[in-house]
């Protein structure tokens, strides 16, 4: 067998935590110089597998095989030590740091026991350099974008001189131009002889840069193909172990009459003059590149920000001083961008967090009535098919899609007119995807306004009636024919304008 | 390079270097009060300086705790046990050196603080419980039959030599006590931002996941911090033992506030991570000044210090959460949006 | 079935389970005191324990609006110094309205009562006020600047003085600390006020909607807000109780100091109703607690002071520190257990992967 093929190789890996078990014997290898992409739905364990060969768990079996060499990493250090690097999901940064420190930190430059700040500085400045990176080294993580904070990591990575290059998800939160930012550095490094493993859920990262694949599902290992040999229906099928038919079953309905109405919402800094109209029956999606004011603009609506001038119609009549607690009031929902943290109290069950927003149909007077509250979540779970063994179960416990759902529950059982749905899909698995496009259709058909904002574009143009494209706070483009729409015309519409 | 030299807004500058508008008010206050009692800054600035002294030291360990995102409540009870132990042990005459006086207090106030992180980290208790409860049984440990079996420690029960230690050597026309304070802080200063392991406790306070994952041993330099801070309590013990020559159950209680609250005054964020030593000293000059200066002008009654650190403290954090909004608005009107 | 299960696990019966234990040593070294010789007659039986409460549950109410705290996951460390500034005020507020009468005078004295109150949930507004407001501050920092705050307006009314008043009126105040008799047992006043508080606040926060609502703040209150909930509305409101709690707490305090009034009477109190809320399941996480937990914690405490200082004759400060420890265990015993029981269930879970990878080679 010819082991100096692979830089490296990971066999037989296994790993328990208490009550379930993460990764089930799995393998893995990697040559240098090629970009080896590792996909699988949520839970499938490819964050637990780039932790043990990082370090920060330490494998219950098998063995990592290094330039031919076993090795055991015992901690981060270790593996930094052997040229590994990784950048993770959530940009690992420290955000009150400067970006020289956080370059270097763990392997500062020195002189006896102190830090050379001079030279740290310097050094930062000619790594961000080399990957056309503008920044300055002595401003604070916090202060920069999401994308650049990910080059910030990639210089970290360079500065460990790493051989091999874990990006986990690194795409998740840029936006397109961003992101192909990125792919042009991957490849220059992988030129560069650098071994890189890629995780990502975005089909556009597998087919653009990937040499290999290799996919797991449920903590085991399914199989490992030359990008050549697969393709995306393929991929999927492995992912989620069944043949997904229909990925977006959209209805046709009947347009009803104007639900929300939005004349020149303004809000310095954020969003100027938006004009947006919702119709009964109608799913319109709202696109635009990360950072475009999107969130920030329905934000303003639900009443959770102020916006500074404008006017919002609801049914046709006038709001002033909204909250949420009045538009919800009002028939207007909305299912938040991260559900963990705005969507869902996850240390409770799935019953007190659909009754939460509700409480006041589950009370006889001041007090709760368990009876009725059980009622209405029993007939949420049903109608949205989430999977759990009873309403008891603690949200935490659910896998992102059934997450998702139970947020959409507390938004239903408000019986709202319209909903907004911010990145519904976002970190839902394959499976659960479909399952949330169908009850998006279903709502539609009975006569909700929708108002879909998304930033992946199959979604967008596949599931909307209309949609607004945002740039740079502005609404640059409305369409309202999607059909024979293509990803490039969305595209041109968010790309900011040179000035 | 290509960076281009752009003028930057005032407030930006006053939010980046929080320790600015405090000076500001220093010098104002100082105006006041000299404009009020004339020659006050001549005579009395030593004074201040010596009254500072003992929490400008307990002001460096908070600063340790506070930039990993922990408090420690407990130090002002360590400075009463510390000195109270090493007072007990100097009145027997197991002791007799300053110096090992000095070593002792570091000691025992280490052991308490390194119980203290223990507790925090690896027991995952919240640290405002675990130094509430320690202040709690350090304090009553104190008038135990086999501790003091008394409230107090007497002057009698000290050396002269360790009396006169701080207050009656000087170097320079400042008294060791003052150097003493100097000295902590250089060293907790230098630590901080030139040592790695100094720069991991701004890693940890900053981002504890990403530290994990970066191999930054988070529970070691939790107890670590946790162990700086009851050094300086300890010290501090010793420190007020030498200059009051006498210490007591009750000594120093509800002090810490007053070290928190100097730390919070020189810009900590107490949510962690960020803090510099520098605005620390200036919070902590600032409460010893308006401790000092405040009675002196004669308004109101005696007590009316409490009343002036207590607005002035509200007004302080206040106004920085304003100038930081501001500076928000400015720049989201500058985006052209 | 289900229920009890349920029962035996939780917090509330652990303290009870506690309780017994703490009341059974003290039974015993109450026994063998009296067989030793050491003590003439029996000390610890349930009759003299509740007439000696009395102190204990000076701190109950404050506890009661430190729950509330809590359990949005805020804290609020001013709730001694609230308590300080109402009784300053009532006693500035006394003084100038019957300051030389002989005989004092009801009027001024009810007048005065409804001013410390006020006071207390003026304090507790302003508290509030900031906390929503300014919400890049945290609420310890908010509370620590407005403690000093209240602190320093003590100050300023009446200095270093200390208010003492000798008139009949004032000290009927001292009939709040007298003992209640029914039959044999003499019940200090303040248990029956406080129980009975704390069925409203039982009620509140364990069965309606709005109780409910101040554990959905303290779990995610982000998420709460985008339920519908009126975060805001509810912490001010919150707060105000706190306040309003500690001004109760200060007219019993100035009843049991001999009717006189000192600007640091209830200095470093709150550390006391942390405690107590603490033991009962509440964490500064927020999202947890309940007031039966809260109302055996203080007899707890209680017990523990009473049995200490009694039968053991331990001084004053033993008691704060098993006060102490009690707390730390309290919260220490929990997450050392849990530790224990993932290290066991990923024990079991590597033995039977063994087990089955063993078969497979095989």
């Amino acid at each position: 067998m010819p082991g100096s093929e692979y830089i490296l190789e990971m066999n037989g890996i296994t790993k328990i935590f208490p009550g379930v078990k993460a990764l089930d014997n799995v393998h893995f290898n990697l040559k240098a110089g090629e970009i080896h992409v590792l996909v699988g739905e949520n839970g499938a364990g490819k964050s637990t597998f780039i932790k043990t060969l990082t370090g920060v768990h330490q494998p219950d079996g098998g063995e990592i095989i290094l330039n031919g060499e076993k090795v055991v990493m015992t901690d981060p250090i270790t593996a930094q030590e052997r040229g590994i690097a990784a950048i993770y999901q959530h940009a690992a940064s420290y955000p009150d740091l400067s970006v020289a420190e956080n370059i270097f930190i763990g392997h500062e430059f020195k002189i006896g026991p102190f830090i050379d700040w001079p030279k740290m500085n310097r050094e930062a400045k000619k790594l961000l350099d080399s990957i056309d990176a503008n920044l300055s080294p002595t401003a604070s993580v916090g202060s920069l974008t999401v994308g650049q904070q990910q080059l910030v990591e990639i210089a970290k990575a360079l500065s460990m001189d790493a051989r091999i290059l874990i990006m986990d998800e690194p795409t998740a939160s840029l936006s397109q131009r961003e992101a192909e930012d990125l792919y042009t550095i991957a490849r220059r490094l992988r030129d560069k002889g650098v071994g890189i493993i890629l995780i990502s859920h975005r089909f556009e990262d597998i087919f653009g840069l990937a040499d290999r694949v290799t996919v797991f599902r449920d903590a085991q290992y399914i199989g490992t193909w030359q990008l050549s040999e697969v393709d995306q229906p393929f991929l999927v099928h492995h992912m989620v172990g069944r043949e997904i038919t229909q990925l977006f079953p959209k209805k046709q309905t009947q347009v009803g009459k104007e639900l929300l109405k939005l004349e020149n919402l303004s809000r310095t800094g954020f969003y100027r003059d938006i004009n947006m109209t919702v119709r009964a029956g109608e799913i319109v999606g709202l696109t635009g590149l990360v950072g475009a004011g999107r969130t920030e603009v329905m934000e303003s609506v639900f009443g959770v920000t102020k916006p500074d001038s404008g006017k919002i119609y609801f049914k046709g009549e006038e709001v002033h001083d909204q909250t949420p607690t009045q538009m919800m009031a009002r028939g207007l929902g909305m299912l938040p961008e991260n559900r963990q943290k705005e969507g869902l109290l996850l240390s409770w069950s799935i019953n007190h967090n659909i009754s939460l927003s509700v409480l006041d149909k589950c009370q006889n007077g001041m007090f709760i009535n368990r009876g009725k509250e059980y009622e209405l979540s029993g007939k949420m779970k049903e109608l949205l098919a989430i999977k759990a063994p009873t309403t008891d179960t603690h949200t935490g416990a659910l896998s992102g899609g059934n997450q998702q759902k139970v947020v959409v529950a507390k938004q239903l059982a408000a019986e709202p007119q319209v909903i907004i749905l911010d990145e519904p899909t976002k970190g839902v698995d394959v499976g659960s995807k479909a399952a949330i496009y169908e009850i998006m259709s279903d709502l539609a058909s009975q006569g909700l306004g929708i108002l879909m904002i998304s930033s992946e574009l199959p979604e967008v143009i596949n599931m909307s009636d209309r949609i607004y494209v945002m740039s740079e706070g502005k609404v640059t483009r409305e369409f309202t024919d999607t059909k024979g729409l293509t990803q490039d015309d969305i595209l041109h519409a968010a790309m900011p304008q040179k000035q | 390079m290509q960076t281009k030299k752009e003028r930057k807004p005032i407030y930006s500058i006053l939010i980046e270097h929080r320790e600015i508008p405090l000076l500001a008010v220093l010098a104002l206050l100082l105006i006041a009060v000299s404009l009020r009692v004339p020659g006050y800054l001549g005579n009395s600035w030593l004074n201040v300086l010596k009254n500072g002294s003992i929490n400008m030291v307990l002001c460096c360990g908070m600063l340790c705790v506070l930039l990993i995102g922990s408090i420690d409540i407990s130090i002002t009870a360590i400075l009463a046990f510390a000195g109270a132990v090493a007072g007990k042990l100097m009145g027997d005459g197991a002791v007799q050196s300053t110096i090992v006086m000095f070593l002792l207090g570091i000691g025992i106030g280490a052991v308490i603080g390194a119980l203290n992180g223990v507790l925090m980290s690896y027991g995952r208790v919240i640290a405002l419980i675990v130094t509430l409860s320690t202040s709690y049984i350090v304090r009553a440990l104190i008038p135990m039959d086999w501790l003091l079996g008394m409230n107090k420690i007497n002057p009698t029960q000290l050396t002269q030599a360790f009396k006169d230690s701080l207050i009656n050597h000087s170097f320079l026309g400042l008294p060791f006590l003052v150097w003493l304070a100097v000295l902590v802080v250089v060293i907790t200063g230098v630590f901080l931002k030139y040592t790695r392991t100094g720069r991991n406790l701004y890693a940890v306070g900053s981002n504890a996941e990403a530290a994990q994952m970066r191999g930054v041993p988070i529970n070691r330099i939790r107890v670590l911090a946790h162990t700086i801070c009851g050094a300086t309590a300890g010290l501090a013990g010793i420190m007020w033992l030498a200059f009051y020559a006498a210490i007591e159950k009750g000594s120093a209680l509800g002090d810490e506030m007053f070290t928190i609250a100097a730390c919070v005054l020189g810009g900590v964020a107490v949510t962690g991570g960020y803090g510099k030593i520098s605005g620390v000293v200036i919070g902590a000059l600032m409460i010893a000044f308006i401790d000092h200066a405040i009675p002196q002008m004669g308004i109101g009654n005696s007590m009316i210090t409490e009343f002036i650190k207590g607005i002035l403290l509200l007004v302080a954090i206040l106004l920085n959460v304003i100038l930081q909004r501001v500076a928000e608005k400015q720049d989201l009107a500058r985006r052209n949006i | 079935m289900q229920k009890v299960k349920s029962f035996l696990k939780s917090w509330e019966f652990f303290l009870i389970l506690l309780l017994v234990v703490m009341c059974a040593v003290f039974k015993v070294a109450d026994s063998v005191n009296v067989a030793s010789g050491v003590s003439r007659k029996s000390v610890f039986y349930f009759a003299n324990v509740l007439r000696s409460m009395r102190p204990y549950f000076l701190y109950s109410f404050m506890t009661l609006g430190m729950m509330l705290i809590l359990a949005m996951g805020d804290i609020d460390i001013s709730v001694g110094a609230i308590g300080t500034l109402s009784v300053v005020t009532l006693g500035v507020v006394y003084n100038k309205l019957a300051g030389g009468a002989e005989e004092g005078s009801p009027m001024a004295l009810v007048a005065a009562l409804a001013v410390c109150l006020l006071v207390g949930a003026l304090c507790g507004a302003l508290n509030g006020f900031l906390v929503t407001r300014f919400k890049e501050l945290f609420p310890m920092i908010i509370t620590l600047a407005t403690q000093l705050f209240f602190r320093g307006f003590s100050y300023l009314l009446i200095g270093g003085e200390t208010l003492t008043f000798k008139d009949p009126t004032f000290k009927s105040l001292s009939n709040l600390n007298q003992l209640l008799k029914i039959g044999e047992l003499q019940i200090p006043i303040s248990i029956p006020i406080y129980l009975a508080l704390a069925v409203v606040f039982y009620i509140w926060l364990h069965q309606t909607g709005n109780g409910r609502k101040i554990f959905a703040i303290g779990t995610n209150s982000a998420a709460t807000y985008y339920s519908g909930v009126r975060v805001d509305r509810i912490k001010f409101w919150c707060f105000v109780i706190a306040g309003f709690m500690s001004a109760v707490t200060g007219i019993f305090f100035v009843g049991n100091s001999s009717s006189s009034v000192k600007a640091d009477i209830m200095d470093g109190y709150h550390m006391y109703a942390i405690a107590a809320a603490v033991l009962g399941g509440f964490s500064t996480d927020g999202g947890k607690g309940s007031v039966i937990g809260a109302t055996i914690s203080l007899v707890i405490f209680g017990v523990v002071k009473f049995g200490l200082g009694n039968i053991f004759s331990f001084p004053d400060s033993a008691v704060n520190l098993s006060v102490g420890v009690i707390l730390i265990l309290s919260v220490l015993g929990p997450n050392l257990l849990e530790d224990a029981q993932n290290r066991r269930k990923v024990r079991l879970r590597r033995a039977e992967t063994a087990k089955l990878n063993a078969a497979k080679a095989a």
